[in-house]
């Protein structure tokens, strides 16, 4: 019976109905709509920086900024160790912080890894995250790089960046108190697979000894083909080197394109520095601003402690790529800015609408509610048969507006995956957990009408 | 169509007095004015009788008939219907006591207008304890002549028919103490006629009926009369 009470009076009264659940789905939308949007915009802008593959960058200690921004790094050179140096696990992180990378990172050092706290995974206070060194989610790359001129059958181009690379070989990036936990620095072959987390992938593969992948650009200017053989000739110091074309690189845009990768093995050879690099790149750590520029510090004390007693320690300096990190933050900022302000915005209108809504249909109901309660119904059913409807205004607008939201997002073409969309299921909760908020909020009033209906002043013939 | 009602509800006969209302007083405030609705009221209502009210406008009768029933609380004195003091109950209290012993039927009807004249009438029956009960609805209606009209809506419905199932709705439950508060008022002489003679016949079922009326049909089948005045019992 009371089923049939409530949907037959929202079929009487449809209209109003739908409309309210209209207007409640569009306004759900809209707020969804933006969340997605700015979500997928950060996501799409943290895409395109990580594609720039910045981050933080250690360079010796004496090169000059000026070359270094022409990517001529030139003679100023450290020792290879420095990667090593910088990988070594035997160091940890220690970052105080929320887990999602919030801007309140407090404190944060390097330290031993015998520290007794960390090898016995005793409790450790909350929001302290432990990390050795590699697992900041960053690859390392050992660069030697230098300005050379590439010459084929006749053809030269000036101005090449020939970049020998070792990249750290396949690691294992156990999860942050995982397993796998094992101190010394020595490295693992690639392919194997930890427990703790998946192996992470190679971001190049540089070539093999003798051959060079060149850059779409020089390709062309030279007419390049693989399996040609190109000279490289270095301008300081002054060498030359043959190299076999093993691939040609799409064209980037980018100063990749005037790039002629090598193994650094080779480059060391042809420059007569055999364990000496010019740059460690420091990749792909998802970071803000903030963290980056203190994992930049760690690094940098990491480099200053003079572990394992050399003579010098390595004169070398941790850069941060401070524009990228700037925008993304300000990205961040501005989507927060907008998401924090519309959630608040379009629950206000919802609870306007939905009470509004709420409010005028008691109005309408009185007299049923007065009947109600003269045939002899209580008041506590008679409320819950009114807010069912209230309930399913909020919840359909809820369900319609989300569901339509991310379908418009999607029409929108917004670089978002549906499946990313969908499977944060706190996502949903939020949205029904806003939707019965909003409901509550929306009930306040009408139902305080509603509860001080008299059915005798309702009844009463006048 | 006579007849009809005293299958239709069997009250149980109560011991003592059916209604007894003493001193009853309810005391409206406009403003600055304190107006006395009805003023020490004193009535005992037996069971089986037939009671009409009469009294002019304003003269406080619907206000005694709805402290009776339990939907206003009075201002002072007290309200026993079938030995229970309904006066001092909880709202929640009068209605499930309401539900079970008082039915009440109004001038202007006040059928749910969604609900089809079945489903008004099972809307008093979900209130009773023994819930929704479409057959014995649709039998009741049947027996007053409304077989062919439990489908329709109120707005389908004439004047007369629409009483009909708002009395229908007031004795599906075999309340033993049914109130009128003018239910012939918004009916031709003959249409009135009909419902009170359902009322009639539910008053010979042994039930005890409370009629507020300006009509003089009622004291065809009152057992008794009272007139109304400022708030006071005149006659009687
Ligand atoms: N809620 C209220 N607030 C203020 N005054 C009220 C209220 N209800 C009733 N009254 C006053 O109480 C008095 C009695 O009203 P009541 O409706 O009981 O009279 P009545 O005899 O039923 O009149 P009628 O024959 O017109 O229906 C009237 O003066 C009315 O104005
Ligand atoms: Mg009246």
């Amino acid at each position: 019976m009371w089923t049939r009470i409530i949907f037959k009076e929202l079929w009487r009264r449809k209209w109003g109905f739908l409309f309210s659940v209209v207007a409640v789905s569009a306004a759900a939308a809209v707020l969804v709509l933006v969340v997605t949007v700015s979500a997928s915009m950060q996501q799409a802008f943290r895409g395109a920086t990580l594609a720039t593959k910045q981050n933080l960058m250690v360079v010796s200690a004496d090169a000059d900024p000026q070359k270094f921004y022409r990517g001529d790094l030139g003679s100023a050179t450290m020792p290879e160790s420095v990667m090593d140096q910088l990988t070594d696990r035997s160091r940890v992180v220690q970052i105080t912080m929320e887990p999602k990378y919030r801007a309140d990172v407090e404190h944060m050092e390097v330290m031993k890894i015998d520290d007794p706290r960390y090898v016995n995974r005793e409790p450790v206070p909350r929001n302290v995250y432990y990390y050795p060194v590699p697992d900041l989610g960053s690859h390392f790359q050992a660069e030697f790089q230098t300005v050379a001129t590439i010459t084929l059958g006749g053809r030269t181009f000036d101005g090449a960046l020939l970049t020998g690379q070792r990249e750290e070989e396949g690691r294992r990036t156990p999860s942050p108190g995982g397993e796998n936990r094992e101190a010394g620095g020595e490295k693992r072959e690639g392919g194997e697979k930890g427990e703790g987390g998946g192996e992470k992938k190679q971001l190049v593969t540089p070539a093999p000894p003798g051959h060079a992948a060149l850059g779409k650009a020089i390709a062309q200017a030279l007419g390049a083909k693989v399996g040609d053989t190109i000279e490289a000739a270095s301008r300081q110091p002054a060498a030359t080197r043959t190299f076999k074309i093993a691939s040609i690189k799409p064209a980037a845009g980018t100063m990749d394109d005037v790039r002629v990768y090598a193994a650094l093995d080779d480059v060391q050879k042809m420059l007569n520095a055999p364990g000496r690099i010019n740059r460690v790149m420091i990749l792909s750590c998802k970071c803000d601003q903030l963290l980056t520029s203190q994992i930049a510090d760690v690094f940098q004390a990491s480099l200053n402690m003079n572990p394992g007693g050399q003579a010098d320690p390595v004169r070398a300096r941790v850069l941060m790529f401070k524009d990228i990190a700037d925008a993304r933050d300000r990205v961040r900022n501005v989507s927060d800015k907008i998401v924090g302000v519309m959630t608040p915005t379009v629950a206000a209108i919802c609870v306007l609408l939905i009470g509004g809504y709420f409010y005028f249909n008691v109005r309408e109901r009185q007299q049923e509610i007065g009947v109600m309660l003269a045939v002899g119904h209580t008041p506590a059913p008679i409320i819950l048969i009114l807010l069912a409807k209230l309930l399913m205004v909020a919840l359909l607008g809820a369900l319609i507006g989300g569901v339509g939201g991310i379908y418009v997002a999607r029409a929108m073409r917004a670089p978002l995956n549906l499946r990313a969309l969908v499977e944060p299921w706190d996502q949903w909760w939020q949205l029904l957990v806003g939707a019965l908020g909003v409901a509550a909020l929306a009930s306040v009033w009408p139902l305080l009408v509603a509860g001080r209906t008299r059915a005798a002043d309702i009844l009463r013939n006048s | 169509m006579t007849q009809t009602g005293t299958r239709a509800v069997a009250p149980p006969p109560a011991a003592g007095p059916m209604v007894t209302a003493e001193n009853l007083t309810r005391t409206y405030i406009k403003g600055a004015e304190r107006i006395n609705a009805i003023d020490g009221v004193n009535l005992t209502v037996a069971p089986g009788e037939f009671l009409a009210i009469n009294g002019p406008s304003g003269s406080g009768k619907t206000t005694l008939l709805f402290a009776l029933a339990g939907l206003i609380r009075p201002t002072s004195g007290t309200v026993r219907v079938a030995g229970v003091e309904v006066s001092s109950q909880s709202p929640a209290a009068t209605a499930r006591f309401r539900a079970e012993h008082i039915g009440f039927i109004f001038q202007t009807f006040y059928l749910v207008p969604y609900l089809t004249a079945a489903e008004n009438v099972m809307l008093a029956q979900t209130a009773s304890g023994s819930g929704a009960d479409a057959a014995a609805a649709g039998e009741l209606l049947s027996r007053i002549g409304l077989g062919e009209r439990l489908r329709h809506k109120p707005s389908e419905l004439s004047a007369g028919e629409q009483q009909r199932v708002a009395f229908a709705r007031a004795v599906v439950n075999r309340p033993p103490l049914l109130l009128g508060d003018e239910p012939t008022g918004n009916l031709d002489q003959k249409r009135g006629r009909e419902i009170l003679e359902l009322i009639a016949d539910y008053n010979r079922g042994g039930g005890t009926v409370i009629l507020v009326t300006h009509s003089d049909t009622v004291t065809e089948f009152a057992s008794r009369r009272i007139d109304l005045v400022d708030g006071r019992i005149m006659g009687g």
